[in-house]
């Protein structure tokens, strides 16, 4: 799966001069969207948690769809395959593949606000 | 580089992509771009601002931006609102279903820059084709030039007529009948009214002395023409929803609430609404400036003119939105009159009350001869 086939890796999660082009350029754009990033990503991922504890497919699905846009939209594409897949999964596969899904983009998230907190990201 | 303004809405939950195109879009021209993270609440925006280019998300929570263009796309009065759905679903499952749904073009998520310059230039090529205002004004201009002697007499009562429709809009009896939609289109549309006047004689529509009834008979004509006209452009062109209320203006503006005016004696609600507003608008300005075979009344006698016509001449529903108004129309009046004088105020002249009811016909400089 190719998720599978990125983890573990040490590239930056987020394409930085993908992002900053279609940020015009704009360093302080480029941040400013990278800290929303987080923060929505943050909150979504705790609505997915309660969708889950639901068995509410239809708002997985949603929350799933909507992180995968964001991400794209950040250039953070490691992220965006797994909300995909979870996008993907979520009406036809077993909750333990959904839940295993959530789990690796609550990492990837804490990897993304890592790097977005570090100096390397603002560079 | 953009160099026109043309007010842009992009409609996104996520903010992080709302806020990114926003910046690009400053980055390229557009000076005015505004968000809304929901579509029901932009909906009501489009519908209440000028916005002439949406950018909207496709899913989205409640309404979605499919659900969105549809709505935008059932709109009957309003501008062309040139559409893009913004998606990171599948494009070419999708297409079809947008297209459908009315949308102009599609922007993947992630955006490209360079493709949203591009199909921004598409966007705002097809938004400048449709000059309706500039046309339909000019066609107003070019029907009121045979007859100059009313001065900014277009420009008056449109403003006079969105004024009224306005405080309309504010009552329970008219709030779903008149939207922002219905407002701009009164206002864009009331300067018609008269187009039907260009195929009135000359020595009929400028005689300086009152009209005999035969020539009056083909003064009321002018109403028909005007209809006609427009009916065979609607007809051409049955998109143009906006053209059907100028129409309805130009055939009904002289219709009486109590049935007794022309060219078909409609009365009460059978007259359409705009037409309603349209009479009280049109013969407030007619008495308050001055025309070749009158001078121009005080905005006092007008207005005891206008509530004496209450019921019969006019809907009493509009002549409670002029007088709740009065200080509009005063202030457009003051902005747009050119030097015309007053007569002395009501209370001043006491003019007698037939004379004043023979005055409300003076927009077609009728004789009761």
């Amino acid at each position: 799966m190719a998720i599978e086939s990125v983890r573990g890796r040490t590239a930056a999660p987020i394409d930085c001069p993908a992002l900053l082009s279609r940020c015009i350029g704009k360093t302080n754009l480029m941040r400013r969207v990278l800290d929303a990033f987080v923060s929505q990503v943050s909150a979504d991922l705790e609505q997915l948690e309660v969708a889950i504890a639901k068995s509410d497919i239809t708002e997985i699905t949603r929350l799933a769809h909507r992180m995968r846009g964001t991400s794209l939209s950040v250039s953070a594409s490691e992220f965006a395959v797994t909300a995909q897949a979870l996008e993907e999964v979520a009406a036809s596969t077993s909750i333990d593949e959904v839940l295993r899904l959530t789990v690796q983009l609550q990492d990837e998230h804490r990897r993304i606000a890592s790097f977005v907190a570090s100096p390397e990201s603002a560079s | 580089m953009l160099n026109h303004p043309v007010k842009t809405l992009v409609v996104d939950d996520d903010v992080v992509c709302s806020e990114l195109l926003q910046e690009a879009l400053y980055a390229m021209g557009v000076e005015e771009v505004e968000t809304e993270s929901n579509a029901a609440d932009a909906y009501e925006r489009i519908c209440n601002e000028n916005f002439r280019i949406v950018i909207s998300d496709w899913q989205m929570p409640g309404m979605s931006g499919l659900e969105l263009c549809q709505k935008v796309r059932s709109r009957q009065l309003g501008e062309y609102v040139y559409f893009i759905l913004l998606s990171a679903l599948n494009r070419g499952s999708h297409l079809c279903q947008g297209l459908e749904a009315g949308a102009d073009d599609f922007l993947s998520k992630p955006f490209d820059p360079c493709e949203l310059q591009v199909r921004l230039n598409v966007a705002n090529r097809i938004v400048s084709l449709e000059n309706r205002n500039l046309i339909v004004y000019s066609l107003a201009k070019l029907a009121e030039s045979r007859d100059t002697e009313t001065g900014a007499h277009l420009e008056r009562m449109r403003e006079y007529s969105r004024e009224l429709a306005i405080q309309l809009a504010a009552t329970e009896v008219f709030a779903s009948e008149i939207n922002s939609d219905f407002i701009r289109a009164i206002f864009l549309t009331s300067p018609l009214h008269d187009i039907g006047k260009v195929g009135i004689p000359d020595n009929i529509l400028l005689k300086p002395g009152k009209l005999t009834f035969d020539e009056f008979e083909v003064m009321k004509q002018h109403t028909t023409i005007g209809s006609q006209t427009l009916e065979a452009v609607c007809s051409a062109c049955p998109s143009a929803e906006y053209l059907r209320l100028a129409c309805d203006i130009a055939a009904s503006h002289h219709e009486k609430f109590d049935g007794s005016g022309y060219p078909q004696g409609l009365s009460g609600d059978s007259i359409p609404l705009c037409a309603r507003i349209v009479a009280v608008a049109d013969v407030y300005d007619a008495l308050t400036t001055k025309r070749v075979y009158k001078e121009a009344f005080s905005h006092e006698v007008a207005k005891q003119i206008i509530m004496d016509g209450c019921g019969t001449h006019f809907d009493p529903r509009v002549v409670e939105a002029f007088l709740s108004k009065e200080a509009s129309f005063l202030e457009i009046k003051r902005r747009l009159d050119g030097d015309t004088a007053p007569v002395p105020s009501f209370s001043e002249t006491h003019i007698p009350l037939v004379v004043a009811n023979a005055l409300v016909g003076a927009s077609d400089n009728v004789s009761l001869a």
